[in-house]
């Protein structure tokens, strides 16, 4: 396979995956686009072990890890700031604090994630075979137990919940009842 | 850091895919050495100066 041949394959994927997901999420099917995505990681990769010519090599490394470094600062600041403007906002809509503290804790993952992989990547350099496998795996728990943190704050314990008609206090929600009409 | 890639490469009859080809980068890359736009990792000058059969320091230099 030459890389036109696997560009024009890439490019299918890409529309079908993108069909899919779009697919799935009016008929609210959720498994059908994580399927697809795996699947989709799958045959690229499969396919990129087929191209005969290098499709990338140190020098796109380097400017990747330049790149990778840019964009996780500008993304970090940017996101710091903005969070910090929707949070002296939320007296007009108070959805404005559940995004900031989205950006906030976007954040704080994104950068927690880069030192652990920093950190993985820096020690595996010396280490033989068993003890780089033993580290992938102590690192990969570090990140599974990250997101399962995270996706506990975020699980909506103090919220809003639509009852009957009315805005219904969930726990101890510290942000004012959402403004739309609450339909259930 | 400059170099004699293309003085090299032409001594020696190669393009610059061939080249390429053979030191397992992009074509691309090799245009930006010549132009003296990258500086190569430690690996790829040594196999770059092997396949010319010269010395690194005979083919990099440190101005």
């Amino acid at each position: 396979m030459n890389k036109k041949q696997y560009t024009i394959c890439r490019l299918a994927i890409i529309i079908i995956l993108s069909f899919t997901i779009s697919y799935s999420m009016q008929i609210k099917n959720y498994i059908l686009p994580i399927t697809a995505l795996i699947g989709s990681v799958f045959i690229l990769f499969y396919l990129r072990k087929k191209v005969d010519i290098i499709i990338a090599d140190e020098r796109d490394y380097v400017l990747a890890g330049d790149a990778a470094r840019y964009t996780l600062t500008s993304y970090s600041f940017l996101a710091v700031i903005f969070s910090f403007i929707l949070y002296s906002l939320q007296d007009i809509n108070p959805y404005f604090y559940t995004i900031a503290l989205v950006l906030n804790y976007s954040v704080c993952f994104l950068l927690i994630l880069y030192s652990l992989i920093f950190k993985f990547y820096n020690n595996i350099a010396s280490l033989d075979k068993k003890k780089k496998y033993i580290n992938f795996v102590i690192y990969f728990f570090i990140v599974l137990l990250i997101i399962l943190f995270g996706l506990r704050l975020f699980s909506g314990e103090d919220n809003w919940v639509c009852q009957n008609g009315k805005w219904v206090k969930h726990g101890n929600p510290d942000f004012a009842a959402p403004l739309i009409e609450c339909k259930k | 850091m400059k170099n004699k890639i293309k003085e090299y490469r032409a001594k020696n009859n190669l393009t610059q895919e061939e080249l390429a080809r053979q030191v397992g980068v992009r074509r691309e890359t090799i245009v930006f050495l010549e132009q003296n736009k990258y500086n190569p990792s430690l690996k790829l000058a040594f196999d770059i100066a092997k396949i010319f059969k010269a010395r690194i320091e005979e083919i990099f230099l440190d101005e």
